[in-house]
């Protein structure tokens, strides 16, 4: 009895320990509980940072322990967290405290893994910004108990191919979505399931096929998933995006206008900014948005920008004589 | 010459007489609401024009009894309009919960909406040429309470 005491009370000494690096000064350190004896129906890991790599972002996964100083081999598909102090849909905050749910079974690119017999962890590396740099890579080990709960049935890890206007995205990978710019979206999944989308913030919208920005500056994600069979297992994650401003248009590339005759022109833009005319010949007279033609002449088209929305217009339109 | 005199032709047709000048009212966030006449002698409907809104921002567009300072407006013709159906009030929402896609009336680009709105000599048991009624936009039922959002057009019924 004592010494089942003295041995819990150890187990829990270590599983609280603060996780500084031994070789390298500067890198990042963490501390977390609980990381042992784990319940695999699922356990939450609570930890923090302490000096996280300023400017970078850094993901968590639950891993296959690695051989040696490479690379873990199989991680988990779902459970991993970004974690960037840029902030933006999808990530956590380096700073305060951080939680991820680890499980007893992983799948990772189709493999599916018992961590309660096989050794498995927590790996953290730089994010995808820093792909090569192994500088922050360490991995801290966690265990879970064996037999406590049913094994989960091993499922085939599924394979979703998202394309926008017919580009594939990369999980995790910021794309740049400009404001008003419909982007065409077709999900697939290898297992045939229905892939479910929506927009994670009120930034974007997702209809009927289409993602839409409906800002010109900040972040939006795009997040997809499916639902387990009794085959496959359930699928998600997110697509960030970079929001950019749009780009103003008229409806209006070049005029043909009998000569002494007067044309009506485009008020509005593609965004419902007025739009103001300047001719660069005597050729063409302006006011307002009607233009009379004498002669050749090429009007400049201009209309001003909205911040966080969409760039300014200005735009030539070479004006000819019937 | 020429093209002074279609001008003036032009603004001497389009301008207004005094029962049918436009009126407009401004939210807080720069977005505009205009209506071409706000005097009626009679039921009709009135094309409302919506430009600079929030296209976050999900919005409803209704024909209501003005409220007291800091309340919703409410009573409104028709209700809230969660079905997206009929002309007494709409739903704008580019970014709807699944179920308001396709009954919501996204915005245009820009935050541009246009739309017709029923005008009616009642709203329920309110006489609006007894009390104080309105074009109206809101937050819609996703911002319940979000009062920052809200514009009123006053209409008058001889």
């Amino acid at each position: 009895m004592k010494t089942r005491s003295i041995i819990t009370a150890v187990a829990i000494a270590i599983s609280s320990l603060a996780f500084t690096p031994q070789a390298q000064a500067e890198t990042f350190g963490w501390s977390s509980a609980p990381l042992t004896n784990l319940d695999p129906a699922g356990a939450k890991i609570n930890g923090g940072f302490t000096k996280f790599p300023t400017g970078k972002g850094m993901y968590i996964q639950q891993c296959v322990e690695p051989v040696g100083n490479a690379r873990p081999v199989t991680c988990s598909d779902t459970i991993q967290l970004w974690v960037t102090a840029a902030g933006g849909p999808g990530t956590t905050s380096p700073t305060g405290g951080i939680s991820l749910t680890v499980a007893g079974n992983i799948t990772g690119k189709g493999v599916t893994v018992d961590c309660t017999k096989a050794k498995c962890g927590l790996f953290f590396r730089l994010d995808h910004d820093s792909p090569m740099d192994t500088s922050e890579d360490k991995f801290f080990p966690i265990t879970f108990k064996e037999g406590s709960s049913a094994p989960a049935p091993v499922l085939a890890a599924d394979e979703i191919t998202v394309t926008l206007n017919g580009n594939t995205l990369v999980r995790n990978v910021p794309s740049n979505l400009a404001y008003r710019a419909e982007k065409k979206i077709i999900a697939v999944a290898k297992s045939g399931a229905t892939v479910t989308l929506t927009s994670l913030t009120p930034d974007c919208s997702y209809a009927n096929g289409i993602f839409t920005a409906l800002k010109g500056a900040g972040q939006c994600a795009l997040a997809y998933s499916t639902t387990a069979s009794a085959t496959t297992a359930a699928a998600s994650g997110n697509f960030p995006f970079i929001l950019t401003p749009g780009v103003q248009k008229i409806s209006l590339k070049s005029l043909v206008v009998a000569k002494g005759k007067t044309k009506a022109l485009p008020v509005e833009s593609n965004f419902g900014e007025a739009i103001s005319y300047k001719s660069n010949s005597k050729n063409c007279r302006v006011e307002l948005s009607l233009v009379e033609v004498k002669g050749p002449c090429t009007l400049t088209a201009s209309a001003p920008a909205k911040a966080g929305m969409w760039d300014a217009l200005s735009k030539r339109i070479p004006v000819k004589n019937k | 010459m020429a093209l002074r005199l279609l001008i003036a032709i032009a603004m001497v047709l389009i301008s207004p007489s005094a029962a049918h000048a436009t009126s407009s009212g401004t939210g807080a966030n720069g977005a505009k609401l205009t209506i071409s006449q706000f005097q009626f002698t009679k039921e009709m409907k009135v094309k409302v024009i919506g430009k600079s809104f929030d296209e976050t921002i999900g919005i409803y567009l209704a024909y209501c009894v003005v409220p007291k300072k800091g309340a919703a407006p409410s009573p409104c013709g028709g209700g809230v309009n969660k079905a997206g159906i009929g002309e007494a009030s709409h739903w704008i929402s580019s970014n709807p919960p699944p179920y308001g896609v396709g009954l919501a009336v996204p915005f245009l680009p820009g935050g541009r909406f246009a739309e017709k709105v029923a005008i009616t000599r009642k709203i329920g048991k309110f006489d609006c040429r007894k009390v104080k009624c309105a074009i109206t936009v809101r937050s819609d039922h996703l911002h319940e309470g979000d009062r920052s959002h809200d514009i009123y057009i006053p209409i008058t019924i001889k």
